[in-house]
């Protein structure tokens, strides 16, 4: 799978959440989006594993400053790296 | 030697003339300097806890290097729970073992063995998270080990946050220690600033409370409903003008030196709720927990959904009440902080709001109004005595309600000035409550800061009290 289709696949997850449309770019992080708390990230992260059948790690997570980060690991994680 | 004793004003003074003007303007020059500073102020203060975090430092420092160079595996793993179970039993020992004695021996109605006082080293609990949080983010990946051990020990003496914090990671604070420091003018005046904010709180609004708190408390079985709220409300300010009353002399004096660390508060008292609450208290310390307790937690128990949340928050604010130590009340209260946010978790609501408390509305000032006298009377707990104890006195504080109030214990000049001294470091605080401390007030004209600052050095000179000198928050 390719990096923007993560991209449209996990706005759909945002979505899902939020109940509103979220742009993905790069530098978004949690911060710019109002409602985005440390319950909501681990809904987000169970999602986006069931979605792409990927298992993060605790180490993987603390490393995530931004929805770049995020997109480049569920593609390592999808492509199995 | 505490901030506000007569001998630390000339001593951080010369550290100053030494940093800005006397030496060459070079990182080495600095740091060594400011090595030297600190280990001579936590010597001064305490000198067995110096020897002590010297020797633990030393082999943190060596252990952390060690189990670096370890390939992934169980090897690792085993070293790596091995660092982090030695510095917690440091601090048990000299934290917890003389409480967990007596609680064990109250359990079972043992018969009394006397363990003789154990001797508290000072910044034990403070210089140990930063050490378990160096493991954990080494263990991680999320930092290097530091390889300059001059810095290493710059980091963990460095004397502004050595006594009652903030917990600083490694990897937020050594970076600013890698390149020489410049003075920043603005930068150095906005430390005076918040240094002279932090000095009025601790010495005129926090000593005035505890006098306040004192008179209202001397016969606590026969005291009124609303003077025992009072005096729940007294020691809760006397607490916050206290701690944050350091933290902002200990950033103020690092500001000073070029160097940033946390704001360990950020007005907790003009939160709506109790989430934001904790976002603006002990900051560093609730940071440390978020990312070392309460993360790892719902990370592991994130398919658990809300219960997972819940058990995470729980196990996060026992952490909270045993870091102020093994005695009941203390237990009691991170119990309670836990349950606090149990409607928050249910709702799934935003636990990150924190808007609202920055508009002027009833409704805010309503909603602020009611949190507070919750952590006041909350914090009844926190203090040296049995939870028991505490329940009582808020049983009495609801069966005593309708009680006549004991006005004499309210009234009276003394009181008067105290309740004067509170609205206005709450004033001031809330017009800048936007800032990150309570006396930034640079966006002001000139006359209007001087007239701050006149004022604040005005009640310092008329009202300062030095009842022992020491910080509550040092004890922990």
């Amino acid at each position: 799978m390719e990096r923007a289709d993560i991209a449209i696949e996990i706005g759909k997850i945002l979505h899902s959440v939020f109940k509103k449309e979220i742009e993905i770019h790069d530098n978004l992080s949690a911060k710019d989006v109002e409602g985005w708390d440390s319950l909501t990230h681990m809904v987000i992260i169970t999602k986006i594993e069931d979605h792409f059948s990927v298992k993060f790690k605790l180490r993987d997570l603390n490393k995530l400053n931004n929805m770049g980060n995020l997109l480049d690991l569920v593609k390592a994680k999808i492509d199995g790296n | 030697m505490s901030f506000t004793s007569l001998s630390f004003i000339p001593l951080i003074l010369a550290v100053m003339l030494l940093y800005w003007v006397v030496l060459p303007k070079r990182a080495s020059f600095q740091n060594v300097l400011i090595l030297v500073s600190s280990l001579a102020f936590v010597a001064i203060s305490d000198w067995k806890a110096a020897t002590l975090i010297a020797f633990s430092g030393a082999l943190n420092f060596i252990l952390v290097s060690r189990m670096h160079k370890l390939a992934e595996g169980n090897a690792k793993k085993w070293f790596f729970y091995f660092g982090c179970i030695l510095n917690v039993a440091l601090l048990s020992y000299f934290k917890y073992l003389h409480d967990l004695v007596a609680g064990i021996q109250s359990l079972f109605n043992a018969e009394p063995f006397q363990l003789g006082k154990i001797y508290l080293p000072l910044g034990i609990s403070f210089f140990t998270f930063q050490l378990i949080g160096y493991w954990i983010d080494v263990y991680n990946e999320e930092t290097e080990p530091e390889k300059d051990p001059f810095i290493f020990f710059t980091y963990l003496f460095y004397f502004p946050k050595f006594v009652s914090g903030p917990i600083e990671r490694l990897q937020d604070f050594t970076p600013q220690l890698r390149s020489a420091r410049q003075l920043h003018l603005p930068q150095l005046t906005d430390g005076m600033r918040q240094f002279l904010w932090g000095f009025f709180k601790k010495t005129v609004v926090s000593a005035h409370c505890l006098i306040f708190y004192k008179s209202l408390y001397a016969s606590p079985d026969s005291i009124s409903g609303i003077n025992m709220l009072l005096a729940a409300v007294m020691n809760t300010i006397y607490v916050y003008a206290d701690f944050s009353g350091y933290s902002d002399m200990a950033c103020g004096i690092s500001k000073g030196l070029g160097i940033r660390i946390t704001n360990n508060f950020a007005f907790p008292f003009f939160a709506t709720n109790i989430s934001e609450f904790w976002k603006r208290w002990h900051i560093s310390l609730t940071t440390w927990i978020m990312t070392y307790v309460y993360t790892p937690i719902s990370f592991i128990l994130r398919r658990q959904k809300k219960m997972g949340t819940f058990i995470a928050i729980f196990s996060a604010f026992i952490i909270v009440g045993i870091w102020h130590g093994l005695k009941s009340g203390f237990l009691v209260y991170g119990c309670l902080q836990a349950l606090f946010f149990l409607p928050l978790v249910l709702k799934g609501g935003n636990m990150n709001s924190a808007a609202g408390s920055n508009a002027s509305t009833i409704a805010t000032f309503v909603r602020m109004a009611a949190l507070f006298l919750l952590v006041c009377v909350t914090a009844l707990f926190v203090r040296e005595i049995p939870a028991s104890q505490s329940l009582k006195e808020i049983t009495l504080l609801i069966t005593r309600a309708t009680q006549t109030p004991d006005l004499s214990g309210v009234l009276g000049v003394t009181n008067a000035i105290c309740w004067a001294l509170i609205a206005i470091c709450f004033g001031i605080e809330w017009l800048n409550r936007k800032q990150d401390h309570g006396l930034n007030i640079q966006r002001l004209a000139a006359p209007v800061r001087w007239s701050f600052y006149i004022f604040v050095i005005l009640a310092i000179f008329f009202f300062s009290e030095f009842p022992g000198g020491g910080f509550i928050y040092a004890q922990f």
